[in-house]
């Protein structure tokens, strides 16, 4: 995953996070929507790597914690 | 018992036999009268370093820490200073007042030093044996139930469109381990990924014949002995398991029809 993906990505994480959601429910969903549609096809990216986007957008939306 | 010709009839007096037969051993430590060999008549003296560890703290006091009990000031026997290469200076309960609180070991009049080393003596219960229970204490090394292997084979993405072995070509091997497992998941949108089991007994792992075996798909979905794993333009989640895997090597074979997918597999053996 090179850095204009992982920003896309980033992107994408954002847009659908929602304070107190479930993050890794978050995960898996950017996850399948990349393989499966509709932000992409068959695009795959370990879920480890999406989680720890997750975390940084979470983490963004809250600074204190 | 046999009263040997040269102890006389005070030092007999030190020998009980207990009701179950064996040989009880009063110790004199001068201000302290304390059994020891009782229970199931193992080791009930405690050392440093081997036992605890000790820790100068002032030039009449030494921090004990890691004692597996809390000894009262009379169980102590002695401190043994080594003050340099080739001096020891041993300090006994007879010759100097012994007091113990809250793990710190105060001997009136010594001259410790925090470039001494010290082995400390106390007596504690026997390590063997528990006075409550009225049971000895057995400990196994390394028991089977310890021994478990859990390791992660794959997790990647997109791998070639090809057949590829976990943990390898050769497979790995089930010495030491009877059952095995794996969970892990499978995701092809636009082919298909195929998990098989094989296993051979061949010495020689580089040309070993490996052969398929069922395992058991334990999704609550399935429940069942299969041959496979299989999944086409979809997702999978993988729990498979072989117990009493009585072979010698073994390995996960994934066949990927594409190269874009998801592949993640984690492995668990245990002896027991």
């Amino acid at each position: 995953m090179d850095e204009a993906k992982r920003a896309e990505i980033k992107g994408h994480i954002d847009d659908a996070y929602e304070v107190g959601c479930d993050l890794v429910a978050l995960g898996r969903s950017i996850e399948t929507k990349y393989i499966f549609g509709p932000i992409a096809n068959n695009e795959h990216y370990k879920i480890s790597e999406i989680m720890a986007i997750v975390h940084e957008v979470n983490d963004e939306h809250n600074p204190e914690a | 018992m046999t009263l040997p010709s040269d102890m006389d009839s005070r030092e007999f007096s030190k020998f009980r036999e207990r009701e179950d037969g064996q040989c009880a051993v009063a110790v004199d430590l001068g201000n302290a009268d304390v059994s020891t060999g009782g229970g199931g008549g193992g080791d009930a003296t405690y050392r440093s370093p081997e036992d605890f560890t000790v820790a100068y703290t002032s030039a009449e006091t030494i921090t004990l820490s890691g004692l597996p009990y809390t000894p009262t000031t009379v169980q102590f026997v002695s401190v043994k200073v080594q003050v340099s290469a080739d001096k020891a200076v041993t300090y006994s309960p007879t010759g100097s007042a012994f007091s113990y609180a809250a793990g710190v070991l105060t001997v009136a009049g010594a001259t410790f030093a925090a470039t001494d080393e010290y082995v400390v003596t106390v007596i504690g219960p026997d390590k063997a044996y528990t006075a409550v229970t009225t049971s000895n204490r057995n400990t196994e090394t390394d028991p089977l139930s310890a021994q478990h292997t859990p390791v992660c084979l794959v997790d990647t993405t997109n791998i070639s469109a090809a057949t590829h072995y976990y943990p390898s070509a050769t497979g790995g091997t089930m010495d030491g381990y009877k059952d095995i497992s794996a969970t892990g998941k499978f995701i092809d949108a636009d082919g298909t990924l195929t998990l098989t089991l094989e296993v051979s007994n061949d010495e020689d792992a580089a040309t070993a014949d490996f052969n398929a075996i069922k395992f058991h798909d334990d999704d609550s979905l399935v429940d069942a002995e299969v041959a496979s794993l299989t999944v086409t333009n979809g997702t999978l989640l993988i729990t498979a398991s072989k117990a009493n895997l009585n072979y010698r090597r073994y390995r996960w074979v994934v066949v990927a029809s594409g190269a874009t997918n998801t592949v993640i597999l984690y492995e668990r053996k245990k002896a027991l």
